[in-house]
Parts: structure tokens; C-alpha cells; sequence
């Protein structure tokens, strides 16, 4: 059917390498370098759902890459590529991120969108990918074995991750590294350069912590315009993102989740107030819930008027760093009416039995299609199903409310579809639109103004439910089989980019 | 023909792509979002692949079969999910659910490395593969869940009439004389 016979020239020779150790370890580096590239480079492209996708696309072109050119490498070649690949993967994080302040410091951020996918098959995935074929076409072992062996080496690389990721990106880097040493201990590399290597990489590691500190505030301030002098306490990947927190020289401390900022300053804290604080204050709800947990300063606003308040957080990196670097906003360790779970908000709406007086939501925005369906209708309705009588949703609208807005009208919208009274404030303050829905508002316009005025916001617009139908119009509720929103915020995400 | 010998591993791909992804949404949407729900999709789909290549890939069942298998574990995540959404005390039939959709790459494997290169098989099944992650996120933003039940049977039909393109099961390796799968090179 097909030929087969490959140059052996090309090919390794069974006395000079380990092939399934190779497949074995080049498995499981595949795996820890995916994890490092995606939430990076998400967060240096400012994450949306349309970064995910390109960053999985650059990483899986890299795969193709790597297959393709497998027949054209060299014996000769691989251990110098290894060295190479070594020192680049080990120090990822450090130069992409100086490679965008580089770029944005010359006023051409959007560059990063091109210049780093591309470099993402170069560097990054395509060098494990040359060994399967390689190793397979050439004899030195049957597909089906070693491609078995390959997978097992992944399987190893997810386990290490949900074990011992929790530990940092050191730790992750602890295992690469010593996965990449161990091949190119297969490639029968010379022992002085293998124990050099090996120095190097100690070395680097005892570094990386304060490598890794010193070029994210770097980023951080060129790209976000945090003040000059702004450290940054705490940096990780999580399962489910980057999270950093930084400190300007004043002591204002930031949250940013993906790289994208979820509290710090002024507008963090009205934000806050608009969906905690003054809800609770008029509500005075026995049992609240707080969707999100970000720095928890909504959840400490509400406790301060509530019986018991819950926050319900996937993340539980998010909700550590926030109880150590976010004591004075939350107030954590001395409120004793609030209780914290570890839960995808709905997976927990779902199963709980309790009723809240008052939920608020402080989730990120829609940028990609996991936080988009906490904005969906049907999310809405399950809350609304877990509402006391009389109780109300704080929801963000994540932009502000108007005609030609379709975000927050599509978020209107969903929130239409479970309650039958939707208010709708803008906030001078906080630059967005905030709605609080019920089937009966146990407040009326009046007193949310008086609670505006008295938080001391002064520039705001409220819309009765009539004014938030009108508005809304046409606009479609977001829904599991609507995420075309996803797609609309993650190109307009990326268009002001480059504008 | 040789245009087929490329386009049939791409398909593969395709498939595998738009299950995966499918997989993944379904059970995010409807199951949990948090990384167990990651962990249960890619480890069962890597176990499943494991058991596929090394054990699965000898049984004398044509390649339809393992199809077939992979469609039938998928739907029937979607109506356990549809039956009993949220419900994470079921997690394990999902993970057989999944090792059992993960199978059919580790048998399509095994059995092409006696037609294919290690190179071009890999190569075309990861294009592919790419082209339905791409696929299957973009579709499914823009014309929802519809889209992750319709898209993997139509890839499958597809996958299953090029296999028999010449309709002489070119590529059913249990009924050639190539079977089994011999060391290349």
C-alpha cells in the first residue's frame, strides 16, 4: 500500500539510545510544558477564549511540526536541540513575558499575538514530537509499543500536575527538568556535560522564584501601567489560570486573574459596593451567597450586614492568595459569620439545598465560555430557584448598559428570562452596569438611590424593569447553545489590541 | 489515492478532535467545571488510548466496531448528563464512559502503523486532530450544542465510507492480509 522503508541514516541506532525512555519522558514533558505555555501565554495575550484557542493551535501546529521534520533530524542534531530546548523551556516564562513589555514598550503590543504563536511550534512543542516517528520509522521500536509507552509518560505528566502542581512552578519545573536530563542521558550525552547541565539547572531553579517576581511586575507595570516600584507578592498557576498579586509602592495591593485585573483601587471597591454593600444594607439578608471570590471584599461588605454569608470559589488558589494578601479588604480573620467552599458555582447551586436572601456575583467577565455560563440563563434560573421570597440577585453586567451594548443587554436579557423585576445602575464610578433582579424587589428605586448617594457615588443612572425591557429589545438571552458572545468580546478583545 | 492515504488519518483526527472537545464541553457545561472534570477527560481519554494500542488493537474486530464503541460512550455521556446534570456522584461510569471513547485512537493507531509511516500517521491524524479543535469550538460558539451531537457522526460516516473508499475495506486490516499489524520500517 505504502512504502516504508525510511534511510536508517536518518534513524537512531538501538546501541546508542533508550527509545521508550525517550517516548516515556518526552510524554510527560509534553504535558508539564503545555501547562506552563498555556497559562502564560494566555495571560501575556491577556486571555480571552479566542487566546486559548490560538495558544492550543501554535502548540499543536508545533506537534505537526515536529512529525514532519522527523525524518530530515539528525542523530547529531538531538542532543544539542535537547541543551537548546533545556534552556528555553526553563526560562519561558521569563523571556515571553520581557518579549512583550519589549514589544508594548515600542508601542506594538499587538505584535505579541503574531510573534509569539509563532515562536510557540518553533521552541516549544515541536522537539518531543520529533522522537516517536523518528524512532518508529527508523526500526528502533514498533508503534504500537512505544507510541503505548508515550502515552503512559502523559499520564505521568497529568498525575504530577494534579499532585504536586498545587506546589509551583518550581516544583513543575523540578520534574521537566529532570525528565529532559534523563533524555538526553538517553541520547548518551557526555557525562560532564549531563552534570553541567544538571548544575545549571539547580542553579536556575534556586533563581526562578525571584526571576519569575521580577520580570511579572516588569510585565505587569508596561502593560497595565502599574506605578514604577510595584513588586509582586505572590505569582502561580493554578489549574484554572495565573493568578498574581501586586503591590504598588503606596501599599494598593492587585489582583489580577489571567492577567486580566480583577480588584485593585478605587473601581475594585465600588464594584464591591454596588453588588455587596448595598444590597446588604437594604436587604439585611440572614443568608447570603457570593459567587466568585476574587479579593472577598464583597463578601466581608455584605457580612458586615448579613447573618451568614457563603462564597462559593472554583479556585483555590484564588481564594488563598486572598485570605494572605487581602486581609485588610476582606477582613477574613476576624469575621466569623462566613464560610468558604471550594466548588464550581454550578455544580454547587445545583446541589445545595440551602436559600439565600441575597446572591452576588463577582465572576470575571465573559471572556471565555466557562465564565460566560455564569452569565447564562439558565445559571440565572437555578439561582433564582435557591432565592428566598423577596430575594435578590446582585449580577454584573461587565460593561454599560445602552441600546447599541450587547453585552449587557444579552446579560439583561438572561436575567429576564428568571426574574420578573430587573433593575438596571450604571455606575460613573465603576464604569459598568450592575442589575439586581428579583420576582419581587423588596426595594424600590428610591432607596438604591439613597444608597448610592450615601456610598458616595454621585454620577448614575438606574432603569425600572420597563426602561431595562426596552432597552434589551431584541437582544437574546445567553444560553449554552448562544455563545456566540464569546466570540464577539474575544474579537473585540483583540481588535482593541491592535487599535 | 494518495490524496485518500492523507485524508483518511486527517479524518481520524477530525473525529478525535471534535469528540474530544465535545467531551470536554458537555461535561464542563453539565458536570462541573472544576479540573476534575479535566483530569476524569484526560486521563480516562490517555488510559483508554493506553488500553486501545496495546491490548484493544489485537482483537479481531474491524476498525468500524471501535467507531462505533467511541459514538455510542459519547451519547451516552450526553444523556446520563441530560438524566442527571451536576450529578458528580456518577463520575466513574463517565470515566469508563470516556475510557471507552479513547479506545478507538489507540486501536486506529496500532493497526495503520502497517500501512503508514510513524511520520505521515501522526502527522495527518494531528492536523486533523487540530482542525477539529478549532472546529469544534468555533461551531459550537456560533450554532451551539447542536453541533457537538451532529458534527462527530457526520466526521464518522465519513471516516468510515474513505476507510472503504474502493469499497474493498482497504483499510480494514482484520480482513487483510496484513493483519496483524507487522514492525515497520
Amino acid at each position: 500500500m505504502t512504502s516504508l522503508s525510511i534511510p536508517r541514516t536518518f534513524g537512531l541506532s538501538r546501541s546508542t539510545i533508550t527509545p521508550a525512555l525517550i517516548v516515556f519522558f518526552g510524554g510527560a514533558n509534553l504535558i508539564l510544558i503545555q501547562w506552563v505555555l498555556v497559562r502564560e501565554l494566555t495571560t501575556l495575550l491577556l486571555g480571552t477564549e479566542l487566546v486559548t484557542l490560538l495558544v492550543t493551535i501554535s502548540y499543536f501546529l508545533g506537534l505537526s511540526l515536529g512529525y514532519g521534520l522527523a525524518r530530515r533530524i539528525r542523530r547529531a542534531w538531538l542532543i544539542p536541540l535537547a541543551v537548546i530546548t533545556l534552556i528555553l523551556h526553563l526560562t519561558l516564562p521569563i523571556w515571553f513575558r520581557l518579549v512583550v513589555t519589549a514589544l508594548d514598550s515600542m508601542g506594538l503590543y499587538a505584535l505579541a499575538f503574531l510573534v509569539l504563536p509563532a515562536l510557540v511550534p518553533l521552541v516549544i512543542s515541536s522537539f518531543y514530537s520529533v522522537f516517536l516517528p523518528l524512532l518508529v520509522d527508523s526500526g528502533e521500536g514498533q508503534l504500537p509499543v512505544l507510541y503505548g509507552v508515550e502515552l503512559l509518560g502523559s499520564i505521568c505528566g497529568v498525575m504530577i500536575l494534579f499532585l504536586l502542581g498545587g506546589l509551583g512552578l518550581q516544583t513543575v519545573f523540578v520534574f521537566y527538568a529532570m525528565g529532559l536530563l534523563l533524555i538526553l542521558a538517553a541520547l548518551k550525552i557526555q557525562p560532564l556535560p549531563l552534570v553541567a547541565l544538571a548544575i545549571m539547572s539547580v542553579v536556575w531553579l534556586l533563581i526562578l522564584p525571584s526571576a519569575n517576581k521580577w520580570s511579572n511586575a516588569i510585565w505587569y507595570m508596561q502593560i497595565h501601567n502599574l506605578p514604577s516600584g510595584t513588586t509582586t507578592l505572590f505569582s502561580s498557576y493554578s489549574a484554572y489560570q495565573k493568578v498574581d498579586v501586586l503591590q504598588g509602592i503606596g501599599g494598593e495591593r492587585y489582583l489580577f486573574l489571567d492577567g486580566l485585573e480583577h480588584f485593585g483601587g478605587v473601581d475594585g471597591s465600588q464594584l464591591n459596593v454596588i453588588l455587596g454593600r448595598i444590597p446588604a444594607q437594604l436587604l439585611q439578608p440572614e443568608n447570603a451567597l457570593v459567587i466568585g471570590a476574587g479579593s472577598m471584599e464583597m463578601a466581608a461588605m455584605i457580612a458586615d450586614s448579613a447573618g451568614q454569608v457563603t462564597t462559593v470559589e472554583i479556585d483555590p488558589l484564588v481564594v488563598n492568595s486572598s485570605l494572605r494578601y487581602f486581609d485588610s479588604v476582606n477582613q477574613m480573620s476576624s469575621l466569623d459569620n462566613r464560610r468558604i467552599v471550594i466548588d464550581d458555582a454550578k455544580h454547587y447551586i445545583a446541589n445545595t439545598s440551602d436559600r439565600y436572601d441575597l446572591v452576588s456575583t463577582d465572576t470575571p467577565a465573559a471572556y471565555a465560555i466557562q465564565t460566560a455560563t455564569l452569565y447564562s440563563a439558565s445559571f440565572y434560573q437555578a439561582i433564582a430557584a435557591h432565592l428566598n421570597p423577596g430575594g435578590v440577585l446582585a449580577a454584573n453586567l461587565t460593561s454599560s448598559f445602552a441600546p447599541d451594548d450587547e453585552v449587557s443587554r444579552r446579560i439583561a436579557a438572561s436575567l429576564l428570562t428568571a426574574f420578573d423585576e430587573v433593575i438596571v445602575v450604571t455606575s460613573q464610578a465603576a464604569g459598568w452596569s450592575f442589575a439586581y433582579a428579583s420576582d419581587d424587589l423588596p426595594f424600590d428605586r428610591a432607596a438604591i438611590e439613597n444608597a448610592l448617594r450615601a456610598s458616595g457615588e454621585t454620577g448614575f443612572v438606574i432603569f425600572d424593569t420597563p426602561a431595562v425591557r426596552a432597552v434589551v429589545g431584541d437582544a437574546r438571552p445567553i444560553t449554552l447553545d448562544s455563545m456566540d458572545i464569546v466570540l464577539h468580546i474575544s474579537l473585540d478583545w483583540i481588535q482593541d489590541r491592535w487599535n | 489515492m494518495e490524496l485518500t492515504r492523507r485524508f483518511y488519518p486527517a479524518l481520524t483526527g477530525l473525529l478525535l478532535g471534535l469528540l474530544q472537545t465535545g467531551l470536554f464541553f458537555q461535561l464542563t457545561f453539565t458536570l462541573s467545571s472544576s479540573f476534575r472534570t479535566f483530569l476524569l477527560v484526560t486521563l480516562c481519554w490517555l488510559i483508554g488510548s493506553a488500553v486501545g494500542v496495546t491490548y484493544a488493537a489485537k482483537l479481531r474486530f474491524p476498525l468500524e466496531i471501535f467507531i462505533g464503541l467511541a459514538l455510542i460512550a459519547y451519547f451516552a455521556c450526553a444523556i446520563l448528563l441530560k438524566i442527571l446534570p451536576f450529578g458528580t456522584q456518577v463520575w466513574p461510569v463517565y470515566a469508563v464512559l470516556i475510557a471507552l471513547t479513547g479506545i478507538y485512537p489507540g486501536v486506529f493507531f496500532a493497526r495503520m502503523a502497517a500501512f503508514y509511516t510513524a511520520r505521515d500517521l501522526f502527522l495527518y491524524e494531528n492536523n486533523g486532530f487540530l482542525i477539529g479543535l478549532i472546529l469544534g469550538t468555533l461551531l459550537f460558539m456560533m450554532f451551539g450544542r447542536v453541533i457537538l451531537f451532529i458534527a462527530p457522526v457526520f466526521v464518522a460516516v465519513m471516516v468510515v465510507k474513505t476507510g472503504d473508499i474502493r469499497h474493498n475495506r482497504a483499510y480494514d486490516f482484520t480482513r487483510s492480509a496484513d493483519y496483524p499489524p507487522r514492525p515497520a520500517g
